[in-house]
């Protein structure tokens, strides 16, 4: 099984944040942790790697970064097929941190997908109430 | 701040000038030209295109940039344009779809008996293939089933503690949280005058050639598959939420008189990832829309022949004003292949440019039925999101423990 | 040799299709016997990429052959043989 992801993936968050809420957090809630910080990385060109991740993830998150004024190059590879591995390469200008450029391109596009299911939502509810049969007029 | 050059007086003029209509239009465009596809790469880097403009990640923006618009939105079948993403988040999108999302599939079959002439491991690959559905939030409650590798593939034995987790330590053994048992018993028999109302055997003489008459259980379907609620799974899987093929009417062997088939399956949780069997769609893909843009007016036949040139309804004709002579325009671009059939003939040289436009993503998404087809890309938007947020949380640790 | 539970490069399920489709192709619809053309039969099926097309259109149904090999029925051809 390569995957532990899915709808379980959003339980777990719930689980974790009242843990956490709480206090009374143990370590049989605790995921694995599934990134790595690559050897040679300086606080201002750093490789990350991205354990069970893939394409999906990676080109997302290259381009969310891309788009940081701050940001002097990212890239990602994945550097053996048959290795479940993803690495993400990040170099910035002016000594602004990696690990700030990360964290704000993992948020960025968290917050793209909240407007992306917002406006499907409504587009979705306006369509279906305005055709009854679901199909466009053409 | 980066080390682009900077701009010379009267280009740094032009730049606050801003950008027309047409030339931020002009950007959006992928051309398809007679031999070879140009501008393919997106341009809204910050940097791209000088110090000018600002094309930093701006939320408020994408939102007002964003749109969808729907085609059809059948439960299990549906279209629509999701117009002002960067390919990357569109193709994230589709690649969960097709191969992230959980859903229920046969995964271990334990065969009693089998006389017909399917084989074992072709029963077995048949049942897997068999799209399941059963109630939507049982079918959430359902936790994963890690599967132990098989004895001799040490590869898979050597990395496989790393699969289970941690938070569920019942994952590696089947019981009613994770597994589902469904069970087939049938045999065929000659039709009986005291049980069916027919006599096979002498239908057979007479020359009947229908294996329905003849036979009882000839053909099995899925709808023949027995849901046998294990534990807690009677109350979670009851009535309207009983596990049960999508399509009832699936073929999966057919029997002669005398064959017989006794098995179990496991049905797990699983993703399209590991098999196929898994994902919840058939189809999840996306095109660019076409873009037609004729650059100086067709007129009279060669306004028919560029007609021709298209599929049906992409190009319609419309009497000129000044003249009579009929002059082509473009009706609907959606329904072009940008075959490029067009810029193989003279008469339309320098007349037309095709395009496609690089954020505009005609999705379509047909489901096997287990979700609607809306959901599930709610879903894949919803898997993404989890996706940023669970690395964020190990960034986290990460500088932590740094 | 028995029709594929689902279409080889889509994913969509055709094995509940195969028997209306056969059934669609061989039934007269007029008073002159004419059947329906499999490119109709497979349009009111649903079938509309040609993957799917393909997998119901070349296939061979050869089970119902290999049916024919049970010794359960070899006694009532003979029978029917005989008399």
């Amino acid at each position: 099984m390569a995957q532990t992801d899915g709808d379980r993936e959003m339980a777990d968050v719930d689980a974790t944040a009242g843990a956490d809420a709480n206090g009374t957090e143990g370590d049989s809630v605790r995921e694995k942790q599934r990134l790595r910080l690559l050897p040679g990385s300086t606080d201002t060109a750093a490789s990350f790697a991205f354990e069970k991740e893939d394409h999906t993830l990676g080109n997302a998150l290259r381009y969310m970064i891309m788009k940081n004024p701050d940001v002097e190059f990212c890239g990602y590879s994945i550097p053996h097929p048959s290795e479940t591995v993803m690495n993400l390469r990040i170099q910035t200008w002016d000594n602004v941190s990696v690990y700030d450029v990360l964290r704000r391109g993992l948020s960025d596009l968290a917050e793209l997908c909240d407007v992306v299911e917002d406006k499907f939502t409504v587009a979705r509810d306006e369509f279906n109430a305005a055709h009854p049969d679901r199909v466009a007029a053409k | 701040m980066p080390s682009w050059a900077p701009l010379s007086a009267t280009e740094l003029a032009e730049r606050q000038r801003g950008l027309s209509e047409e030339q931020l239009q002009q950007r959006r465009i992928v051309n398809v030209n007679p031999e070879t596809v140009t501008h393919v790469s997106a341009t809204d880097i910050p940097g791209h295109w000088g110090p000018g403009q600002d094309d930093s990640w701006d939320i408020e923006r994408f939102k007002q940039n964003l749109r969808f618009k729907f085609h059809q939105n059948k439960p299990y079948d549906s279209a629509f344009s999701l117009i002002g993403v960067d390919a990357s988040i569109a193709n994230a999108y589709r690649r969960i779809l097709m191969s992230e999302i959980p859903t229920l599939a046969i995964e271990d079959v334990f065969i009693f008996d089998n006389t017909t002439i399917i084989q074992d491991e072709v029963l077995a690959s048949r049942l897997g293939l068999i799209p399941l559905t059963g109630g939507q939030e049982a079918l959430t409650w359902l936790r994963w089933y890690r599967k132990p590798p098989p004895k001799d593939d040490f590869a898979s034995q050597a990395t496989w503690p790393y699969d289970v987790d941690d938070n569920d330590a019942d994952s590696a053994t089947p019981n009613d949280h994770n597994t589902i048992v469904i069970t087939l018993k049938v045999e065929c028999r000659w039709a009986t005058q005291a049980e069916d109302g027919r006599d096979g055997r002498r239908l057979a003489k007479e020359g009947e050639t229908d294996p329905n008459e003849r036979y009882v259980n000839s053909n099995i379907y899925a709808h023949q598959l027995v849901f046998e609620p294990q534990g807690d799974q009677a109350k979670h899987f009851s009535g309207e939420n009983a596990i049960k093929p999508v399509n009832p009417d699936i073929l999966i062997a057919k029997l002669r008189p005398g064959q017989r088939i006794n098995l179990r399956c496991h049905c797990i949780k699983g993703i399209g990832m590991d098999h196929a069997k898994y994902s919840p769609v058939a189809t999840a893909s996306y095109r660019l829309l076409p873009d037609i843009n004729i650059t100086q007016p067709i007129l009279g036949a060669d306004a028919k022949k560029f007609q021709r040139c298209f599929p049906r309804g992409v190009i319609d004709l419309v009497k000129d004003g000044d003249s009579r002579e009929e002059k082509a325009v473009v009706a609907d671009p959606m329904k072009d292949t940008v075959s490029r059939e067009c810029l193989r003939h003279d008469e339309f040289k320098d007349k037309v440019k095709l395009g496609r436009i690089r954020d505009h993503f005609i999705f379509s998404i047909e489901s096997t039925g287990q979700f609607e087809s809306d959901e599930l890309f709610l879903d894949s938007v919803r898997l993404l999101r989890a996706k940023a947020e669970r690395f964020n949380r190990h960034l986290t640790e990460l500088e932590d423990g740094r | 040799m028995i029709i594929p539970i689902r279409c080889f490069s889509c994913g969509k399920v055709i094995a509940d299709l195969y028997e209306r489709y056969v059934e669609l192709i061989g039934t007269p619809m007029d008073a002159e016997g004419n059947t329906m053309p499999d490119g109709d039969a497979m349009d009111e099926l649903g079938l509309n990429r040609y993957c799917c097309r393909r997998m119901i259109l070349t296939h061979v149904d050869l089970i119902e052959k290999l049916l024919r090999y049970n010794p359960a029925e070899r006694d009532i051809i003979k029978v029917a043989q005989r008399g």
